[in-house]
């Protein structure tokens, strides 16, 4: 208005006559066409509800399902009036201005489209108002008259907060309704560093229609539990139910087609965030009966666990009901030292055992659906064994390859298919007590009684890069780009994967660390010892939030933090 | 080289003709994809039904400012936009794009219209710069925005956001 490089030219058609007494000329133009009386400020908010009604619908937010808030107005109105109120040419124009922010993520491209066409003539009437000096009106429409598309992009300029977001969801209705949009609430999800599994990343689809259920609390309660497409994050709703239940993100076990909300989505992550993090809640364990010696190793699979034991048995446990579901009692001679799993979206799959009695057992696996889980007996059945000249004290399966780590200093790696050695690699001059597979499973980490962990190329054998230094790596853990080690000198250390360079060293351990692992997303690192606690640590700062010590009377061997739990 | 001083004529919503280089008009993604439709016709203006002059000179001087900066990629897909930085808008923008809200969202909107990027994302951040650290309220006042709740939406969206207020 007051810049000075506004000449006001004014057209020769019929707005030339447009001046201050005329402000109200666009949108009573606007309003003629849709059958409404003029109006002035008051009702601009509604005349801006009747002009966006059928955007609301477009939204997602209008087939009554998912509207937290009311139906859509007007959209019978809109849709009608639409082709008589536009001209040939705004089809052209908005298609070209249609492919804003958002369009390629999600899945209704086309009700964007409809949305922008809906919502174009603001811009086209723009043209026509600009010589009013009415500024008051003017902006009561301003940021108002710019349609659904650029507002998303101005509120994509925004911090990617929470809060921020809340505070545009309680401006006004049309706010409310562009803060559910699902790419505002991604940025957020990213920004506090949460990630989708792989399966949610290839099947997910960002919805905006909640799923059924609500909120008490920290619980989320399922209206429907056995209803496909629950798009949120059941882990919070289950009790912690491990012998140390405690509420941890990883998956966010989107099933199948996978809806994503994000709202509800994030509202979970944080919530169990919060509980890993606040010192003060400490989790309630439930403890598995069944083995009748000590249980070495356990192997996750979403609500399934398997443990091995000293009792020479394998048993598998259904974490939701907590009951063991089957067992192998003869699995090995002697103790069951570790497990690995490998199990596809079915539930079918391979486990594979080393125990102290130098065997490799290999199984094949069918986990019964959910549902049908305390049913099934016929789980799993021994396929094959390899006979070894050593204790087997840590294995691993890649897509190709069965990696056996072992007493004799020596890590051999296995064709799965054929279970031929194909492989044995050397270089460690102590046992090898601990392998982690790096996330693309073309790697391994190695952590032996000698001090040292090395990374290792599987295809080639080659040692890729070596660290260490203190007692003997108890246990090892690789994680996106970290490396976790517990050593027999008491200490928790924290290294890069990519250059290895020591990032931090967690001291507080008694005793020799026997089990680490680390969860990303909610930036801690756990660590079991026999000193018999289970400490979490803080991957940043390096401080220790909480001791997880209740009366334990024995060792912890093996601790596994997946999905919601740490299992110890 | 002289593909560069070529002149192009662009024709306002309101019948005014602007003559400008290529180069220039070409920071419009719009009238490039015209140019290109239409191939090289001497001394036929592209019409701009939806831009003002005013705003079309206002946009013209910051079109003539980064004429010689690279065009953003043809296709650069905003599906990356959840991860997108956001860069902080630079001084000569920030100063160039201090006009009152009704140029702003004029600018917008041409931007918008013209599919000029980098500008749309200026506008779109001074934007959220103003809203930025404002209470509900003073947004509402900022823009002229009507609270439209109704006191029982109100309770419920705040019940819906008590969560993470804790």
């Amino acid at each position: 208005m007051n810049d000075p490089s506004n000449p006001f030219h004014v057209p020769s058609s019929s707005s030339s006559s447009a001046s201050a007494s005329q402000s109200l000329k666009p949108k009573k133009q606007l309003l003629s066409k849709i059958g409404q009386p003029s109006s002035s400020s008051p009702r601009t908010e509604l005349n801006n509800r009747k002009r966006f009604g059928g955007l609301f619908a477009s939204f997602g937010l209008g087939n009554g399902t998912g509207s937290p808030l009311r139906a859509p107005l007007g959209t019978p109105i809109r849709s009608e009036r639409r082709h008589e109120t536009f001209q040939p040419g705004d089809d052209v124009q908005e298609d070209s201005s249609g492919k804003g922010a958002i369009g390629g993520v999600w899945s209704f491209a086309e009700k964007m489209k409809e949305l922008t066409l809906t919502v174009g003539s603001p811009a086209r009437n723009r043209n026509k108002e600009k010589v009013r000096e009415d500024t008051d009106e003017w902006e009561g429409e301003g940021l108002m008259g710019l349609h659904d598309e650029i507002l998303l992009h101005i509120l994509l300029q925004l911090p990617p907060t929470l809060s921020q977001l809340h505070i545009i969801s309680r401006v006004s209705t049309r706010f409310y309704d562009l803060s559910r949009t699902p790419v505002l609430w991604l940025r957020i999800f990213h920004e506090a560093g949460f990630d989708l599994n792989e399966h949610a990343q290839q099947n997910g689809v960002a919805v905006e229609y909640p799923p059924e259920g609500h909120w008490e609390g920290k619980e989320w309660i399922h209206r429907q539990p056995q209803a496909e497409g629950s798009s949120d994050n059941p882990n919070s709703n289950e009790p912690p139910e491990d012998d140390t239940g405690e509420e941890e993100e990883e998956e966010d076990s989107v099933k199948d087609s996978t809806p994503i909300h994000y709202p509800t989505l994030v509202r979970s992550r944080y919530i169990v965030q919060h509980l890993i993090l606040d010192s003060d809640h400490l989790p309630t364990p439930t403890r598995l009966r069944g083995h009748k010696d000590v249980v070495y190793c356990l192997a996750q699979w979403r609500n399934y666990l398997f443990t091995g034991s000293r009792d020479r048995s394998i048993r598998l446990y259904d974490l939701s009901t907590g009951e063991c579901i089957w067992v192998d009692s003869e699995a090995h001679g002697r103790s069951v030292l570790c497990l690995d799993l490998d199990i596809d979206e079915d539930g079918k799959g391979t486990l594979v055992s080393g125990s102290s009695d130098m065997i490799i057992g290999i199984y094949t696996i069918d986990l019964p659906p959910p549902s049908l889980s305390s049913s099934s007996l016929a789980v799993g059945k021994r396929l094959n064994t390899i006979r070894c000249e050593s204790s087997i004290l840590s294995i691993g399966l890649t897509p190709r390859y069965l990696l056996s780590a072992n007493k004799d200093t020596k890590i051999h790696i296995y064709d799965r298919k054929t279970h031929e050695l194909v492989i044995t690699l050397e270089g460690h001059t102590q046992p090898i007590n601990s392998i982690s597979l790096s996330p693309r499973k073309d790697k391994l980490v190695s952590g032996s009684g000698d001090g040292s962990w090395k990374i290792w190329d599987i295809a080639s054998g080659l040692i890729e890069r070596e660290g260490g230094g203190g007692r003997g790596v108890a246990c090892v853990e690789w994680n996106h780009d970290h490396i976790v080690t517990g050593d027999g000198d008491n200490l928790v250390k924290l290294y890069s994967s990519s250059n290895g360079q020591l990032i931090s060293t967690f001291q507080g351990h008694t005793d020799l660390v026997r089990s680490v692992t680390i969860s990303k997303s909610a930036g801690v690192v756990v660590s079991a010892s026999y000193d018999k606690s289970i400490r979490i640590w803080d991957i940043k700062t390096g401080k220790l939030i909480k001791i997880i010590n209740e009366d334990r009377s024995s060792l912890v061997f093996n601790l596994k933090m997946v999905s919601n739990k740490i299992i110890a | 080289m002289s593909d560069n001083k070529q002149k192009v004529i662009l024709q306002t919503s309101d019948d005014e003709q602007f003559t400008v280089e290529k180069i220039v008009a070409e920071r419009s993604a719009m009238i490039k994809s015209m140019m290109e439709d239409l191939g090289e016709q001497e001394g036929q203006a592209i019409p701009l039904p939806n831009v003002s002059s005013s705003v079309l000179t206002k946009i013209l001087e910051y079109c003539d400012h980064h004429k010689n900066e690279p065009l953003p990629a043809a296709d650069s897909s905003d599906a990356d936009d959840s991860r997108r930085k956001t860069s902080e808008i630079g001084e000569w923008d920030a100063r160039w794009i201090q006009v009152d809200q009704e140029m702003l969202f004029e600018i917008i909107l041409a931007a918008n219209y013209l599919d000029i990027k980098p500008l749309l994302d200026v506008g779109c951040k001074t934007v959220a710069n103003m809203i930025k650290g404002k209470t509900p309220e003073e947004i509402r006042k900022l823009f002229n925005i009507t609270n439209d709740f109704t006191p029982e939406e109100e309770e419920q969206i705040r019940k819906e956001n008590e969560w993470a207020e804790e």
